[in-house]
């Protein structure tokens, strides 16, 4: 039963873990808490939802879609939350995206109305058994996507010119200003990833587990939150681990335990991170902002 | 009619007295999202000691502040080491064990709450209160610790150096904070008579948070002005019907962009206290 | 007819017009009020819609034929967001401000908790068309009422059916342990009931309500083999743990509480669902004429872009609620007279204490020395994505 559940556990992770880059990423380049994460992603499944059922993409064309709605929905809350705040003031672009954090959502209730909708069944669900585990079509789905869309932002920070300048960015706002970053454009870019990585997100997860509601955003940033010091500020490689992690802690005290503190097991072990090691478990850097 | 409106402003008093907890530690550099759930630790203490052991309320309330001021004074000290947004999570880590803590404990009711508890809250005393708190805070922003607190907050280092002790100074902001949120939990119990652990969670932290900053972070007046704008608020939208909400969030955004520092700042306090001043000594 | 015959039938014609007319004409104003307060925001909102719109067809309908006494109704409906602090203003303002008769609602036991106390010091009916966690109304007499079963009159006859109809010996009990009423279904009305028809408990097992993931608990239970599986919860997880066990490959039968028994466990549980047995007393493809009618109305005035609805547990109580206070206002004789509020609202209290036998869209409806309903139930089944009553 034990690799079962860790296999649980991961298939979980996949899914926290895509949604916790983009939120970490915003985090790092930008030092903002960006709550509104949450309503895009809410709104990148209900996207799929509507690409589904009423103009009948497949599933790959629904993330596809997805992403690419977030994407400009990620360039608005930017506008309207981050752009117009000065940056000394830390606090208020938080509090600011909470404000555009109930507004999606109350729009979502709007249009889609507030019950749980279930996610349209587009792909067959098949069973494979690999020795004693068993896992279905759509979960080896969702981990591939997953990886592969992780692999990719990893190259991409890594490798690219682009890249490196999200990363200076992170580093040194100012120095990488002076060194010819322009930090608007950088800001831009960095929304639009972050983005359209929760849109992909919601439509993976709102595909696995089958409940789309408008406030199925609320507790990813929650899980974003604990992943993010789980796996150092900033650090989005140790975001996807650290993502892959709290997943199978959470199945695991689950199993093993008991499930009312489930939640209470992910914090308590944030605290004893932050406690013992500052920088969390794949921080290189102290951020401090 | 009269019903209502002692409603409104004890639910006024109650947000008032969360905002200065939240608003205590900040002025010291701390951002505590922790609030709620000092806030629950002091309602059910309180409670429990109404309810169960048959204590008067005004005792059992200072029990519930003397109680959470002990868990701030055992966070603080694993927190002196954690800055900004870290201690931010921090605190909601921590909020967020004591709601689940409550969830489970069977003897403060678990999932079913804690009910029966007599109603004992009203104007007089909670508003009472609150008037000795202005004093207290009024006290501390013209004194040496007001300056010691600001010291810290722009910049920790530098006050370490000229001599000012952190760990005294930080542990007293946020036990004291967590206090006052215990007292204001005291003062909740004793108004809806019943408490259950969903009282005491996330959205409740971070309604104790908007309070101040929506308020004004520069001055204690801005979080009791916060409380009570936004409390009311939500009365005034009524209209509104289903658009409540909506607009709600649409007032925290576009406040932010416009007063980011919120909406009362030392400007306005200093050019009203002058009001004031001058128009005694006209009178005078 | 002979001439005393016929001066004989005039005369009770007469007195019949004079009374009928005279026992109307006692509802004066330009109408009567009625309050209720749901959460129209936040996490409970699928609730408070759809409450709202029950609420809307039933004053539409009562309108049409004539209103109340010949006045019209109005209900006054405030937004208590699901919070007890906002509930507690929202039941301060209807009883003072807007001075209705009733307020139907709240949704969430929380709430109830907190309000109904307030219903006896303001000496106003509250009545709550959904909270079915024990004792509530007990410890809170005379004024408040719940128009719902409490679980141990609907699930007794239930587990019996479904134990017999699958050949249960053994079964495991999931809850969700963050909702007080989930929580007194499974560790207080489910194991004396299973105990008494002698099948044994494997295990207990906890979610949380909002939980989207149930790999760790589903594996677990597949682990220990039960003959059957018990859900107290909402529908919502509850037809994600089903998906989760089928997915698992798990064959075994279930059951669920009275709050699963709504069309979203069908709409969320598809085939996964067929089988699933559970106990209410809202039973939505109820063969009644008023039942469907309501249905149908329902369905055509909640369409968003995506589905139309069928309505749940809490719409049909709040629609039986206004008809039931409708007929005690007009039996009772309630004058709505500024000064008469008192004795009014005092009469509509007596009016649901001694509630026997109303024939509303779920059956009959009675209430019991406790404040809570009693009356019909059914035991149900999913077959072919409709519930249906087991034999």
């Amino acid at each position: 039963m034990l690799l079962q559940q860790l296999t649980n556990g991961l298939m979980l992770g996949s899914g926290y873990s895509l949604v916790a880059i983009g939120f970490n990423l915003v985090f790092g380049v930008l030092g903002l808490l960006n709550f509104a994460h949450g309503g895009v992603f809410m709104i990148g499944a209900y996207v799929g939802v509507v690409l589904i059922v009423i103009f009948k993409f497949n599933i790959y064309l629904a993330i596809l879609g997805s992403m690419v709605v977030c994407s400009v929905l990620g360039l608005v809350v930017e506008l309207l939350a981050f752009r117009p705040i000065k940056k000394e003031h830390h606090l208020a672009p938080l509090i600011a995206t909470i404000g555009l954090t109930i507004i999606i959502q109350e729009a979502a209730i709007k249009v889609f109305g507030p019950e749980t909708i279930g996610f349209p069944k587009t792909v067959e669900i098949q069973n494979f058994n690999l020795g004693p585990v068993r896992i279905s079509s759509v979960q080896i789905l969702i981990f591939s996507t997953s990886i592969l869309l992780m692999m990719g932002l990893h190259f991409f920070i890594k490798l690219t010119k682009v890249g490196k300048a999200i990363r200076a960015t992170a580093e040194d706002s100012q120095t990488a200003s002076l060194l010819g970053v322009s930090i608007n454009q950088i800001t831009v870019l960095t929304f639009i990833i972050s983005s359209a990585l929760a849109g992909a997100g919601g439509v993976l997860i709102g595909l696995n587990y089958n409940s789309v509601h408008p406030f199925i955003g609320m507790n990813m940033v929650l899980k974003g939150f604990v992943i993010i010091l789980l796996g150092g500020l900033g650090n989005v490689t140790g975001a996807m681990f650290c993502g892959l992690i709290l997943g199978m802690i959470e199945v695991l005290s689950v199993a093993y335990l008991s499930s009312s503190y489930r939640d209470a097991f992910a914090f308590l072990t944030m605290l004893l991170i932050l406690v013992i090691r500052p920088s969390g478990l794949f921080g290189l850097r102290i951020h401090e902002r | 009619m009269i019903l209502y409106i002692q409603s409104i402003l004890t639910l006024i008093g109650i947000n008032i007295l969360l905002a200065l907890s939240f608003y205590l530690p900040f002025s010291a550099g701390m951002l505590s999202l922790a609030q709620a759930g000092f806030m629950g630790i002091g309602a059910y203490t309180s409670s429990v000691l109404t309810t169960k052991v048959g204590l008067p309320f005004l005792p059992a309330l200072i029990a519930g502040g003397i109680t959470s001021g002990i868990m701030g004074i055992i966070v603080g000290f694993p927190a002196l080491r954690i800055k900004g947004i870290y201690l931010l999570l921090m605190t909601l880590g921590f909020g967020e064990t004591v709601r689940i803590f409550f969830l489970n404990f069977e003897y403060t009711g678990g999932a079913y709450g804690l009910g029966g508890i007599k109603q004992e809250t009203n104007i007089c005393n909670l508003y009472i209160f609150i008037f000795l708190l202005v004093i207290f805070f009024l006290k501390i922003t013209r004194s040496q610790i007001g300056r010691t607190f600001e010291a810290i907050r722009e910049d920790e280092g530098a006050a370490e150096g000229m001599g000012i002790n952190l760990t005294r100074n930080k542990i007293f902001a946020f036990a004291m904070g967590a206090s006052i949120a215990g007292i204001g939990g005291g003062f909740y119990a004793h108004y809806a008579q019943f408490i259950d652990s969903g009282s005491f969670g996330i959205p409740q932290a971070l309604e104790i948070m908007i309070f101040s900053i929506f308020g004004g972070i520069e001055t204690f007046w801005g979080s009791i002005f916060g409380a009570s704008i936004l409390t009311i608020l939500p009365e005034w939208l009524r209209p509104l019907k289903e658009w409540r909400l909506f607009f709600y969030g649409f007032i925290l955004l576009l406040m932010m962009i416009l007063r980011p520092r919120g909406i009362i700042d030392k400007h306005l306090v200093g050019s009203l206290a002058y009001k004031w001043k001058s128009n005694k000594q006209v009178r005078n | 007819m002979s001439k005393r015959c016929y001066l004989l039938t005039i005369f009770l014609f007469v007195t019949w017009i004079l009374h009928a007319s005279f026992a109307t004409a006692q509802v004066s104003g330009r109408s009567v009020k009625m309050g209720a307060m749901l959460p129209l925001t936040g996490g409970m909102a699928s609730w408070g819609k759809n409450q709202q719109i029950a609420l809307e067809i039933a004053r539409e309908e009562i309108n049409a034929s004539g209103g109340i006494g010949r006045v019209p109704l109005e209900i006054v409906t405030y937004d208590s967001q699901g919070d007890p602090k906002e509930a507690i203003n929202v039941v301060k303002k209807l009883t003072q401000i807007e001075k209705v008769f009733i307020i139907l609602g709240p949704t969430t036991t929380s709430e109830c908790e907190v309000v109904f106390p307030l219903a006896n010091q303001l000496k106003i009916v509250i009545v709550s068309p959904t909270s079915a966690a024990p004792g509530i109304s007990g410890k809170n007499r005379p004024w408040p009422f719940r128009n719902s079963r409490t679980s141990d009159k609907k699930m007794d006859p239930a587990i019996k059916k479904w134990i017999d109809y699958y050949k249960i010996k053994t079964a495991v009990i999931i809850y969700d342990a963050k909702d007080a009423l989930a929580k007194s279904e499974a560790t207080l009305v489910y194991p004396p009931i299973l105990i008494k028809y002698g099948i044994k408990i494997l295990d207990n097992l906890t979610y949380v309500t909002g939980d989207i993931d149930f790999s760790a608990q589903i594996t677990k239970i597949n682990h220990l083999s039960p003959d059957g599986i018990l859900i107290g919860g909402n529908p919502v997880e509850a037809a994600n743990i089903v998906r989760e066990a089928r997915r698992q490959g798990m064959k075994q039968a279930f059951i669920g509480g009275g709050s699963t028994c709504t069309a979203d466990l069908i709409r969320l549980g598809g085939k996964d669902v067929e089988g699933f047995f559970s106990g209410t007393h809202v039973w939505i493809e109820r063969p009644d004429a008023r039942m469907q009618k309501f249905v149908k109305n329902f369905m055509d005035k909640g369409k968003t872009i995506l589905a139309g609805q069928k309505p749940d547990s809490g719409a049909v109580c709040i629609y039986d609620s206004v008809y039931i206070t409708k007929e005690i206002i007009e039996k009772a004789k309630v004058t709505n007279r500024p000064d008469d509020l008192e004795k009014d609202r005092e009469k509509i209290r007596d009016g649901w204490t001694n509630l026997t036998d109303f024939p509303g869209i779920t059956g009959l409806t009675t209430m019991d020395k406790f404040g809570d309903g009693a009356g019909d139930n059914y035991v149900l089944m999913v077959k072919n994505g409709e519930f249906v009553t087991v034999k």
